[in-house]
């Protein structure tokens, strides 16, 4: 084959090997029609597309795809505002401190008790209130007494252990959300 | 997933979605997971990396929802995001990449991991063949810049037109084309060896 003293453009040759319009030349694609020697320059070039488009597929992802990412997105600006996520844990809070309360104040426990049970409420705060060492103190000096006088409380009323256990329903899911995160 | 649900334009699913029906953006991924995992393995070339950056690019999709502007097709605002988080990924990773004036040899592109090639026949001869210029198109690839690759990966491996293209990169139309044929030129020499 006689070499061509005319060359395409590099680019020409690819735009033509694509089916689309010569970018440099307008005559390129007449000129490559004329040419043996550039016909087959657009010939190969043609021949990498087809190699390309002959790769074999990527993998697909996994089926649970969406329900991950579905677990993994933030609230939308909604939820953040929606009563519906946040009522249910407000009222159980709600209707757990106010039990709280009112088995504090009842006049079948008596003032040990009483007091015992109002610092093992705050147990749960000691890991917020870390700094706070006074605090910290009073609770650690009331703590035995007050898990003594807990576990009698749910030795005798069974269903305030059930109760109790719901608090455990919000974390839960918040816990699995910092999982899933974590895991990410 | 519904008839129904399945049936439902890209547009609407996003308006429900944004309208409360959260759930609903399962739909949209599952409509679109394997495209945008493919474009984004063919980009990243690995696949460990591909579906967390998949996954994450979902995630973020999802918290930009209400910027989406339902003027422009919603395909092409994905592959946008899809398409720049992988350029991060890739420029976060500090890839060896070979500038387009120079080409590439075996030693440059060490190390990227490549997809298998497509065997059509039985021989094993050329099946080993067919594997290793399949491999060595990978590696090519992947010793693009991350632009150019991202254009060959757009145009080749996803099917999608010079227009939607240039519509995704925000680029000119001549663009687009100059700078894939450029790459594609850079390609064909860098596997000339290979194809003969």
């Amino acid at each position: 084959m006689k070499p061509c003293r005319n060359k395409l453009d590099p680019l020409d040759v690819e735009a033509l090997a694509s089916g689309a319009g010569p970018l440099q030349d307008p005559g390129a694609a007449e000129h490559a029609e004329a040419c043996p020697a550039c016909a087959a320059l657009v010939q190969e070039a043609r021949r990498v597309a087809d190699e390309l488009a002959t790769l074999a597929p990527v993998p697909e992802p996994p089926l649970d795809l969406a329900a991950r990412v579905l677990r993994l997105r933030p609230f939308s600006r909604r939820e953040h505002l929606s009563l519906r996520i946040w009522a249910p844990p407000a009222a159980l809070s709600a209707g757990l401190f106010g039990t709280g309360l009112t088995l504090l104040t009842s006049p079948a426990l008596s003032g040990r008790e009483q007091v015992g049970l109002g610092a093992s409420a705050l147990i749960p705060l000691v890991g917020v209130l870390r700094a706070l060492a006074r605090w910290a103190g009073e609770v650690a000096r009331f703590a035995p007494a007050g898990l003594e006088s807990l576990s009698a409380a749910l030795r005798q009323e069974q269903a305030l252990g059930i109760a109790a256990a719901f608090l455990f329903v919000p974390a839960v899911f918040g816990l699995r959300r910092v999982l899933a995160r974590a895991r990410r | 997933m519904t008839a129904e649900e399945a049936s439902l334009a890209d547009e609407e699913l996003v308006r429900r979605v944004l309208s409360g029906e959260e759930e609903l953006f399962g739909v949209l991924v599952r409509r679109y997971q394997t495209r945008i995992h493919a474009h984004v393995a063919r980009m990243v070339g690995n696949r460990d990396d591909a579906l967390d950056l998949t996954q994450e690019i979902f995630v973020k999709v999802f918290q930009a929802l209400s910027r989406y502007n339902p003027e422009f097709k919603f395909s092409t605002w994905l592959f946008r995001i899809a398409g720049n988080a992988a350029i991060d990924h890739l420029r976060k990773r500090r890839p060896r990449t070979v500038p387009l004036e120079q080409p590439a040899t075996a030693g440059d592109r060490e190390g990227v991991s490549t997809f298998e090639y497509k065997s059509s026949g039985p021989d094993p001869f050329s099946e080993l063949r067919n594997t290793e210029r399949g491999q060595a198109i990978t590696r090519a690839i992947a010793g693009l810049p991350p632009e150019f690759r991202e254009l060959i990966t757009l145009r080749h491996f996803t099917g999608l037109s010079y227009e939607e293209i240039a519509e995704i990169k925000q680029m000119p139309l001549g663009t687009v084309k100059n700078k894939l044929f450029r790459a594609r030129a850079v390609l064909k020499e860098w596997l000339s060896g290979e194809m003969s």
